[in-house]
């Protein structure tokens, strides 16, 4: 497996839970976010969207400036049916190991505190969840 | 502490009455208070939809429902930027069109034109609202 490797990222400890996560990049309308690191964010393969912001990040970035037409917004449904209403931006997202960068939107809704990456970024990446070794390993295109 | 309620009364067209009567009894069972559930889960939706609204958001979102057509026709594919409710900028590619906006922009409106996006998003089992105010603008 190792020969097909182009990096990992280990678990991360989110209520003494590992969960997988991949460090990214948000390019928005004020620069790169965070400027050196990355950001790890949580992988949810029960989010159909590409990336799920929390209100504070969203207001930190200013997505405000490039927000999509309210026409284009979505409705949210939690699994216990609730339903939020979701603003859009758009938005880039670098994934440094992977040397791609990827045209998408992040979504945020009022009360939101989780960041995480869907479906929608899934389809780009070529990604194993490693669970014995805690690993997101992220494998040649 | 029990919760106060109040009635609200208004009319509404008879088709959307009986759409909304069906799918109340369709989420909260056929029970008297599947009506006032469904009511108050909608007056809540359209509170947070509405009053989150700044003046510059609601003015280029006039903007993009008045040019859609002419920006369908005209830049499919591409990406545009709305500001202070007019046209300011279209590109290939969103960095094209998403920099730092020069002066006193607090919104802008950016889309690929043409995109098909979800509409109906399931957001997995993380997620749940934390009780918090108001959005900030």
């Amino acid at each position: 497996m190792e020969s097909f490797e182009r990096g990992n990222w280990p678990y991360r400890q989110v209520d003494n839970i590992d969960v997988p996560v991949v460090g990214v990049n948000i390019i928005g309308p004020t620069g790169t976010f965070p400027g050196k690191d990355q950001l790890l964010v949580r992988v949810d393969t029960g989010y159909d969207g590409f990336l799920l912001i929390s209100e504070e990040l969203y207001k930190k970035l200013r997505l405000r400036l490039s927000e999509m037409p309210r026409d284009l917004w979505a409705t949210g449904r939690s699994v216990a049916g609730e339903l939020f209403i979701l603003r859009r931006a758009s938005l880039i997202l670098q994934v440094s190991k992977a040397e791609l960068s990827l045209e998408g939107y992040g979504e945020t809704f009022r009360g939101n505190e989780e960041n995480l990456l869907g479906l929608k970024f899934l389809e780009a990446l070529r990604i194993i969840l490693d669970g014995p070794k805690k690993m997101t390993r992220l494998l040649q295109p | 502490m029990a919760k106060i309620m109040a009635v609200v009364k208004g009319f509404v067209s008879d088709i959307l009455e009986e759409s909304f009567r069906r799918k109340a009894m369709e989420k909260y069972g056929y029970s008297k208070g599947a009506i006032s559930k469904a009511l108050e889960k909608a007056i809540e939706l359209w509170l947070e939809l509405e009053t989150d609204e700044t003046e510059e958001e609601r003015v280029n979102n006039e903007a993009y429902a008045r040019l859609k057509e002419e920006i369908l026709r005209s830049y499919t594919g591409k990406y545009v930027a709305i500001a202070k409710g007019k046209i300011v900028a279209s590109g290939d590619s969103l960095s094209d069109v998403c920099l730092t906006p020069k002066g006193k922009v607090s919104h802008r409106l950016i889309f690929k034109v043409g995109e098909q996006l979800l509409g109906r998003v399931h957001l997995g089992w993380r997620v749940s609202r934390e009780e918090t105010g108001r959005t900030g603008k």
